[in-house]
C-alpha cells in the first residue's frame, strides 16, 4: 500500500519537474537556456557513467574520449566540406542530421566495444588509469586529424533537423505563445526528450537482470562468475552502453557548442563526469542526473551572480572569485559525499527507494554505509 | 648515433624523475592498495613552499621544510581523509584522491599564477661532460637521489618491521591484521614518504634544464601515472624502470618525429600513454607488478 | 500493515509539494511570458543605437581568464583597458556616453565561456576582450551570427576570416618574418644557415610556423620545426635534435617556461645560438630564475608593441596610470596592449558616432572605415580597412634585460621589413 503510494508520489515529483522544463523556455533568457543544454547533455553522459562506474563498478577516466567520438562523429558525418581558417579543408558525409547522429552514437559504442578487451582484462585501478590514456591518445588524434575534426580550430556542427524541422533560429519561424523560438528553445526540447528517453532505458536496464548482474560484478567478479554471470560479456557490455550514452551526450555537446574545439575534451572532463556520479550518488540513475546538473551548473550560476556575491573576489580584484569557489565546492562536496554521505545529493534529498534484489542489507540511511560503493536504488 | 646517444641520455634523465613521483604512487599503493591521484598537486605543493622560503633559508633548508610539509600534508590527507571510510574500496578511495586534488591544485594554481617557482639549487645551469655528452649537474643529481632511494626502499621493505608489515599487508591485508599488524601505521607511514618523495620530485622536476614549475606543472606530473603502471603499482624497482622507459620513448619519439610524421606531432606525451597501454595489454599488472591471482 | 511507516507522510508532503509547485508554474504562465531579448535596434536623438547603449553609458564585454592559467594576462590586459576607459570618461566618453565594462570570468574553460556568452550578448554593445584561442573558436559562430565587433587577445593571421575581429597589432606570423630579417641584418644568420623553431600544437604555434616558413623559403633558409605541447616544461630533446642539424638560430613560439628552458639548454649546451620568440613567450618572471643569466644573453623577442618599459607617450601613460593604481603589482606588458586595444576600440567607437550610427551594424562599418588608429606609439599606426590583412606589418624587436621595467628592452623599433610588405596574409580577401 505504501509501496504503491511512494511510487506515485515519486512519479509525480518527476512529472511536475517534466512539467516545469517544458514551460521554462517561455519564461527564461539565454543563458538559463544554454545551461540547460549543457546540464541535459552531462545527465546524459552522466548516465551512461553511472552505468560502467557506479553500477558495475569500473573505474573509467575514458568518458571524455567517447563525447569526443559523438560530438566529431556528428559534425563530420552531417557535414559539408568546407574551408575553416587556417588553411584547413574539412571534409564531410553529408548525412542527414538524425542518420549523423544516430551514426555517431553507434561509433562510439564501437569505440567503447573495441576498448573492452582491455576492461576485460584489467581489474580494479589498473583499469581506470588504463582509461586515461584514451583522453590522451583521444586529444592527439583530435589535433591531427586535421580533415575530419579541424584540428585545433574545431568545425562547425551542422544544426540538427528532424523530419524538415530545423533546429535554428529560423526555418520554419516560430512563435510559441507570443515568445520567439530560436535555436536554444528548440534545442531545449530537443535535450529534454532525450534525456528522459535515456533515464527510463537506464532504468528498466538497472531493474532488469543486466542490472543485478552489474552489480554483483561490482561487489565481486568471483562470486558473479561462480553465480553464471559471463563476466568479461557483462563488462565488455556495461563498456559499449556507457559509451553510446557518452556518445549521445557528445552530439548535444556539439548542438549546444555549435563548433565543438579539441580543447573540451580533455582529462579534466573525464574528471568532471566522474565528480558528477558522486555528488550525485554512485549507483543511482537518479543521483547522476542531479550530480549533472550541479556540477554544471554552480560554476556558471555562481559566475552569472557574482556581482551579488560579496564573499566572492570581484572580476579583477585577488582572491577567491566564482570559478576557484566552484571548484573547491565540488571538489570538497567529492571528498565529503565519500566520507560521509554515500548516497550522494540523490541519497541525502530524495526519500531512499526500493532495494534491488541482490541486495539484502538495509543500511542506515543516516549514517555512513559499510561500503562506500553504495547500493543504491536503480532510480 | 652521438644523437641517438643524446636522445637516450636526455631520456633516462627525465625518466628518474618520473621514476621519483612514479615511486610515491607505488609506495602508497603497496601499502594500501590506493592509487593517490592528488600524487601531483602534492608535488606542487612542496615544490611551492621550498620556491616560497629558499631566498630565506637557503636551498637546503627550504627543501628540508618542504620535505617535511610535503610529509606533513600526505599525513593530513591521510588521517583526516583516507582513513575514514574503514572498509572502503580502493577505487572509491581513489576517486576520494581526485577530490583532494582538484581542491589542491586549484588552490596552488591561484596561488603561483604567472610565476616560475625556482629554487635557487646549488646546481643552476652547470653541466656535467660525460663524453661526447652534457648532462646537467641537477639530473645527475635525480638520478643520483632516485637510485639511492630504490636501493633505500629495496632495503627499507626487506629489513625493517615497517617494511615486512606493509609487505605482509600487501599479501593479505586480513591475514596481516590478525597477525597484529597495526595497518593504520603501514599506511601513515606509506602517506608520509610519498609526501616527502612527492616534493624531492618536484624540485628535480623544476630544476635545469627545467627552469622551474608553473601552474601547470601537476599535469607533467601525470606522466609518472604509465611510469608506475608501466613498471607495476606495487614495484619500488619497477617505478623508476618504468620511468627511465617512459622518459626515453619520449625522447626518441620526439627526436624521431620527422621520421614518424604520419603519426602526427608532437608524440611524446601521446607515446607514454601509448606504450602504457600495449605493456598492460600485454601484462595486465605491468611488467614487474605481482600478478594477481583469482581463487574462487 | 505499515501504516505509521514515517516515509509516508514525507511522500504525502512531497506530493503536495510537486502539485503547489505545478499550479505555482501554472500561474506565473498566466501573467508573463519573456521578452525577445533586449537586442534591438532604437533611434534615440537622432543616433541609432544597439544592445548595450543607453542615453548615458555604452556597455562593451569582456570574457576573459581571471582564474585560470592565463589569469595574469587577462588580468592585466583588463586593467589597462579599464584605465584608459577611466581616463575616457573623465574626458566625457564617447557620443556623450560613459564606457562600460562587463566583465566575466571563464577561468579559461571553454564550456564556461560559451555559457556565459549569451548572458552578456544581449546587453553589450560588442566585446572589448575575448581572451583564449579556443574559446574564440569555439564562439565563432556566435560571434559572427550576433554580428560581436570583438578584439580577441590573440595575434594569429588565421582568425582574420572573421570579419568581427579586430586584431590589435601585428600577427604572429608577421612578428617572426620581422624577427628573421633582423637577424639577417644584423648578420646572426646567413643564406644556406639552418634555423630552428619550436612551436606549439595549436593556433599560436602553428601561425608563428607560417611566417617562419615564408621567411625561411624567401631568404634561404633550411628551418627545422619542432612541435611540442602546452604542458612540457623541459625542451632538451627538442634543442638536441636542432642542434643535431647545426641550426644557427632558434626561433620560439612557445610558453614563458618553455622559452626559459631553451635558453638554458641552448647555453648549457654550448650550443650557444641566439633565440627569437614571439610576444607571447616571454614574462619579467623568468629573469629570476636559474635561465635569467641565459635568456638576457640569448633572448629577442618580437613584438608589435611596445614592452610595459617603452618610452612613446602612450607606453609612458599607460604606465603611469597603472602604477598609481596598482603600486605594488607585479608590472608586465598585459597592461601596455590592453590600453592601446581600449583605444583602439574607443577609435572606432567614436567613428560609430560621428556616423549617428552606434548598432553592431554600425560598428562593422565604422571598423572598416577605420584607416589609421593612433595610440600615441604603443602599436604601430592600425589600418582596418582591407579584410582578412593585419593591420600592420610592423614589429619592434626587444631584448631581455633584467635592468628594464618590465624586463625587455628595445633594440629595434617599430618597423615593416621588405619581407613582411611581401608577404602575403593567409586569409587575405577573406573576412568581408
Amino acid at each position: 500500500m505504501s509501496e504503491l503510494l511512494r511510487r506515485h508520489a515519486s512519479r509525480a515529483v518527476i512529472i511536475a519537474l517534466v512539467v516545469v522544463l517544458a514551460a521554462l523556455p517561455l519564461y527564461v533568457g539565454a543563458f538559463w537556456l544554454q545551461l540547460g543544454l549543457f546540464v541535459f547533455a552531462a545527465a546524459i553522459g552522466a548516465i551512461g557513467l553511472n552505468l560502467v562506474t557506479g553500477t558495475a563498478g569500473q573505474l573509467s577516466l575514458a568518458h571524455a574520449f567517447f563525447l569526443a567520438i559523438g560530438a566529431y562523429g556528428y559534425a563530420y558525418l552531417s557535414g559539408t566540406a568546407t574551408s575553416i581558417g587556417g588553411g584547413v579543408v574539412v571534409d564531410g558525409r553529408e548525412l542527414p542530421p538524425l542518420l549523423a547522429a544516430a551514426l555517431a552514437v553507434a561509433l562510439a559504442g564501437l569505440a567503447g566495444l573495441l576498448f573492452s578487451p582491455i576492461a576485460g582484462r584489467l581489474r580494479g585501478i589498473y583499469l581506470g588509469v588504463a582509461s586515461l590514456s584514451l583522453v590522451f591518445i583521444g586529444q592527439h588524434v583530435l589535433l591531427n586529424a586535421k580533415d575530419i575534426t579541424g584540428g585545433f580550430y574545431g568545425r562547425n556542427a551542422a544544426p540538427f533537423q528532424l523530419f524538415g524541422f530545423t533546429f535554428t533560429d529560423e526555418d520554419p519561424d516560430l512563435t510559441v505563445l507570443g515568445v520567439r523560438f530560436g535555436q536554444r528553445e528548440r534545442l531545449w526540447y530537443l535535450g529534454l526528450v532525450l534525456l528522459i528517453l535515456c533515464y527510463l532505458f537506464a532504468t528498466n536496464v538497472l531493474r532488469g537482470r543486466p542490472g543485478r548482474a552489474l552489480q554483483t560484478i561490482r561487489d565481486s567478479e568471483i562470486a558473479a562468475a561462480t553465480m553464471g554471470v559471463n563476466v568479461r560479456a557483462y563488462k565488455a557490455w556495461a563498456f559499449v552502453l556507457s559509451s553510446m550514452y557518452a556518445g549521445l551526450a557528445g552530439v548535444l555537446v556539439a548542438l549546444a557548442f555549435q563548433r565543438p574545439v579539441p580543447d573540451y575534451f580533455n582529462l579534466t572532463l573525464s574528471i568532471t563526469y566522474l565528480a558528477m556520479i558522486v555528488i550525485g550518488g554512485l549507483g543511482s540513475v537518479r543521483g547522476a542526473v542531479i550530480g549533472a546538473a550541479f556540477v554544471t551548473a554552480l560554476p556558471l550560476v555562481l559566475t552569472h551572480y557574482s556581482d551579488h556575491l560579496t564573499f566572492l573576489a570581484q572580476p579583477g580584484e585577488s582572491g577567491v572569485g566564482a570559478a576557484d569557489f566552484a571548484k573547491y565546492v565540488y571538489g570538497g562536496l567529492v571528498i565529503v559525499v565519500i566520507l560521509v554521505a554515500p548516497g550522494g545529493l540523490a541519497g541525502l534529498f530524495g526519500a531512499r527507494g526500493r532495494q534491488t534484489g541482490v541486495t539484502t542489507d538495509q543500511p542506515d540511511p543516516t549514517g555512513p554505509s559499510s561500503s562506500v560503493m553504495v547500493k543504491e536504488d536503480p532510480l | 648515433m652521438t644523437y641517438f646517444g643524446v636522445l637516450v641520455i636526455n631520456g633516462v634523465s627525465l625518466g628518474f624523475i618520473y621514476g621519483l613521483i612514479a615511486l610515491g604512487f607505488v609506495v602508497i599503493y603497496k601499502a594500501t592498495e590506493v592509487v593517490n591521484f592528488a600524487q601531483g598537486s602534492m608535488l606542487l605543493l612542496g615544490a611551492y613552499i621550498v620556491a616560497r622560503t629558499h631566498g630565506d633559508l637557503g636551498f637546503a633548508g627550504a627543501v628540508l621544510l618542504g620535505v617535511a610539509a610535503g610529509a606533513a600534508g600526505a599525513l593530513v590527507i591521510e588521517f583526516v581523509l583516507v582513513r575514514r571510510p574503514r572498509h572502503a574500496d580502493p577505487i572509491a578511495l581513489a576517486i576520494l584522491t581526485i577530490g583532494v586534488d582538484i581542491v589542491l591544485s586549484t588552490e596552488l594554481t591561484r596561488r603561483i599564477g604567472q610565476d616560475v617557482l625556482s629554487f635557487g639549487d646549488p646546481w643552476g645551469n652547470d653541466t656535467v661532460d660525460l663524453g661526447p655528452f652534457t648532462v646537467p649537474q641537477a639530473r645527475m643529481g635525480a638520478m643520483a637521489v632516485s637510485v639511492g632511494l630504490v636501493v633505500l626502499f629495496f632495503a627499507a621493505f626487506k629489513y625493517t618491521s615497517w617494511g615486512v608489515a606493509t609487505r605482509a599487508t600487501a599479501e593479505d591485508s586480513e591475514a596481516a591484521a590478525l597477525m597484529g599488524i597495526r595497518r593504520g601505521r603501514v599506511s601513515m607511514v606509506a602517506w608520509i614518504v610519498a609526501g616527502a618523495l612527492a616534493t624531492v620530485a618536484g624540485v628535480f622536476l623544476g630544476t635545469a634544464p627545467s627552469p622551474g614549475l608553473n601552474n601547470s606543472s601537476n599535469l607533467t606530473a601525470l606522466n609518472a601515472f604509465p611510469a608506475a603502471v608501466v613498471g607495476g603499482l606495487d614495484s619500488t624497482g619497477g617505478a623508476v624502470a618504468g620511468g627511465v622507459l617512459i622518459g626515453v620513448v619520449q625522447s626518441l619519439m620526439d627526436g624521431y618525429n620527422d621520421n614518424l610524421s604520419f603519426l602526427g606531432s608532437p608524440l611524446g606525451d601521446v607515446s607514454a600513454y601509448a606504450v602504457m597501454l600495449v605493456v598492460l595489454l600485454w601484462r595486465p599488472s605491468g611488467l614487474f607488478g605481482t600478478r594477481e591471482v583469482v581463487r574462487v | 500493515m505499515r501504516t505509521r511507516n514515517p516515509y509516508q507522510a514525507g511522500t504525502r508532503r512531497t506530493l503536495r509539494a510537486a502539485l503547489a509547485c505545478a499550479t505555482v508554474v501554472a500561474l506565473v504562465a498566466a501573467c508573463s511570458t519573456k521578452s525577445n531579448g533586449g537586442g534591438s535596434d532604437k533611434s534615440n536623438g537622432g543616433i541609432k543605437t544597439g544592445p548595450g547603449v543607453t542615453d548615458s553609458t555604452i556597455t562593451l564585454g569582456v570574457l576573459t581568464d581571471l582564474s585560470g592559467v592565463f589569469a595574469v594576462l587577462g588580468k592585466t590586459v583588463t586593467q589597462g583597458a579599464q584605465l584608459y576607459f577611466d581616463k575616457l570618461n573623465k574626458d566625457g566618453g564617447i557620443c556623450g556616453r560613459q564606457i562600460k565594462l562587463l566583465v566575466k570570468d571563464d577561468g579559461y574553460d571553454v564550456q564556461k565561456a560559451v555559457g556565459l556568452y549569451p548572458d552578456m550578448e544581449s546587453s553589450v554593445l560588442g566585446m572589448e576582450q575575448l581572451l583564449g584561442s579556443p574559446i574564440n573558436a569555439a564562439l565563432k559562430q556566435n560571434i559572427e551570427t550576433d554580428k560581436m565587433f570583438t578584439i580577441p587577445v590573440s595575434w594569429a593571421s588565421t582568425i582574420l576570416d572573421n570579419p568581427n575581429n579586430m586584431i590589435v597589432g601585428t600577427t604572429y606570423d608577421l612578428e617572426l618574418i620581422n624577427g628573421i630579417s633582423w637577424m639577417v641584418d644584423k648578420g646572426m644568420i646567413k643564406r644556406g644557415d639552418a634555423v630552428g623553431h619550436i612551436y606549439l600544437e595549436g593556433e599560436y604555434g602553428e601561425d608563428g610556423y607560417l611566417g617562419s616558413k615564408f621567411a625561411a623559403k624567401e631568404l634561404g633558409l633550411k628551418l627545422v620545426g619542432q612541435k611540442i605541447t602546452a604542458t612540457a616544461t623541459d625542451v632538451s630533446t627538442q634543442i638536441a635534435a636542432l642542434k643535431n642539424q647545426g641550426v644557427k638560430a632558434i626561433l620560439l613560439t612557445t610558453t614563458p617556461t618553455q622559452t626559459a628552458s631553451a635558453a638554458a639548454v641552448d647555453a648549457a649546451t654550448g650550443l650557444n645560438v641566439p633565440l627569437l620568440g614571439n610576444n607571447p613567450v616571454f614574462v619579467p618572471q623568468l629573469l629570476g630564475t636559474a635561465a635569467g643569466p641565459a635568456l638576457e644573453k640569448l633572448l629577442y623577442v618580437a613584438a608589435s608593441f611596445e614592452p610595459y618599459s617603452g618610452d612613446s607617450a602612450g607606453a609612458t601613460a599607460a604606465r603611469s596610470a597603472f602604477e598609481s593604481k596598482y603600486p605594488t603589482a607585479v608590472p608586465n606588458g598585459g597592461s601596455t596592449w590592453g590600453w592601446g586595444g581600449a583605444e583602439a576600440y574607443a577609435t572606432v567607437l567614436k567613428k560609430a558616432c560621428d556616423n549617428k550610427d552606434l548598432t553592431r551594424d554600425g560598428l562593422q562599418k565604422a571598423f572598416r572605415q577605420t584607416t589609421s588608429v593612433d595610440t600615441d606609439g604603443i602599436l604601430p599606426s592600425l589600418d582596418y580597412s582591407n579584410p582578412g590583412d593585419p593591420p600592420t606589418r610592423e614589429a619592434l624587436v626587444s631584448k631581455a634585460d633584467k635592468s628594464a621595467k618590465g624586463g625587455l628592452d628595445v633594440v629595434q623599433p617599430l618597423k615593416a621589413s621588405d619581407l613582411a610588405k611581401k608577404y602575403v596574409a593567409p586569409e587575405h580577401g577573406k573576412g568581408g
